[in-house]
């Protein structure tokens, strides 16, 4: 039985070497590999002989690919582009949020010298707010590029999954804005602590990543999705 | 007796949605269907199927849920839509169209071989 699950894995990973299969076409696929190979069992065969002439019948891998290719076509450079997109955005949040870690590591070690419990409660706060937003808007963008992601939560999601997806990027985009918002409070508060310099200090600081995050994510974020729905539209009119 | 290839790809459209139209169905099941009533003459190689699918589905004749089998295995299926049940009618006229000519020819002239 091993044997034959290895089988099947190989006979899948040949397939998957060509971009032309999406994973759910894989799956589906396979599925119907595993099916004929149940309807070959009473006849009297082994796996591994049931396995081939199912994988026979479904036909050669190089004929699949080029019908599979028609279909996804344009999948291939949306993807590209997605992917593109993805890294830009990557490399914005992930300079973001390691200027983040260190400005508010470097405050954290302050207070910590000082001994001040709120400083530190505060640092701590400052750290996490500005993280937060851009890594899980970085999560998000992971989540809506792993399409099979959706396909495995076993949702109808299709045609509609853009729009939701959509949806829920802008929902944490805009809860992004409020714990970026909640950070500048808490900030300010500690702010106030620090004296009339370090205050001025702080709030520039503050602004400058409030704003930045506030702003560049966000458009991202938006740019990405709509690239994203463009694409999709485009490949429904061309077939 | 094997069927034309160009046949086999202009007959597959019209095939899909009237199995489709009979109740909602998944790939493998299709292909059973179509062997079943072409009493084993119109084979596809089953694998082809899926584009067409696929095909249909951006064309919005049909749509796709996924459901879970007797077998616990999970399973595409697909269902016809509004639009194909019209596009079935449209093919429907064409291929009686077709058939009628055909047999109003081979009436008056049968086939001898």
């Amino acid at each position: 039985m091993h044997d034959v699950e290895e089988q099947i894995e190989q006979w899948r990973n040949a397939l998957q070497a060509s971009e032309a299969f999406g994973s759910s076409d894989l799956d589906e696929l396979e599925g119907h590999l595993r099916e004929g190979m149940e309807r070959l069992r009473p006849l009297g065969l082994s796996p591994t002989e049931s396995c081939l002439i199912a994988g026979h019948r479904l036909g050669e891998p190089r004929t699949l690919e080029s019908e599979y290719q028609k279909v996804n076509a344009r999948r291939r450079p949306l993807r590209h582009l997605s992917w593109m997109v993805f890294g830009v955005l990557a490399y914005f949040a992930g300079g973001y949020i390691a200027a983040a870690i260190f400005r508010g590591g470097r405050t954290l070690v302050f207070q910590l010298l000082a001994g001040s419990v709120w400083g530190v409660l505060h640092a701590l706060i400052g750290i996490v707010s500005e993280v937060a937003p851009p890594a899980v808007l970085l999560l998000i963008g992971w989540v809506v590029l792993q399409g099979g992601f959706w396909a495995r939560l076993g949702v109808r999601l299709r045609p509609r999954s853009q729009y939701r997806k959509a949806g829920l990027v802008v929902t944490v985009a805009a809860l992004s804005c409020v714990l970026i918002g909640l950070g500048l409070l808490s900030r300010t508060a500690a702010a106030m602590h620090v004296g009339q310099d370090g205050f001025e200090q702080v709030m520039f600081a503050c602004t400058y990543a409030g704003f930045g995050c506030a702003i560049v994510v966000p458009v991202l974020a938006a740019t990405f999705l709509i690239l994203l729905r463009n694409g999709e539209r485009r490949c429904q009119v061309d077939h | 007796m094997a069927v034309a290839k160009d046949l086999v790809a202009a007959s597959a459209t019209p095939l899909i949605l009237s199995i489709l139209s009979e109740g909602d169905s998944y790939g493998y099941a299709i292909i059973q269907r179509v062997r079943e009533l072409s009493g084993g003459q119109m084979q596809w190689t089953d694998g082809m199927l899926y584009p067409v699918l696929h095909r249909l589905e951006k064309q919005k004749l049909i749509e796709s849920y996924l459901s879970t089998a007797e077998t616990g295995r999970r399973r595409k299926y697909y269902r016809v839509k509004k639009s194909g049940t019209r596009a079935l009618a449209e093919h429907r006229i064409q291929w009686m169209l077709v058939h009628s000519t055909l047999q109003q020819l081979w009436e008056k002239r049968p086939c001898t071989t």
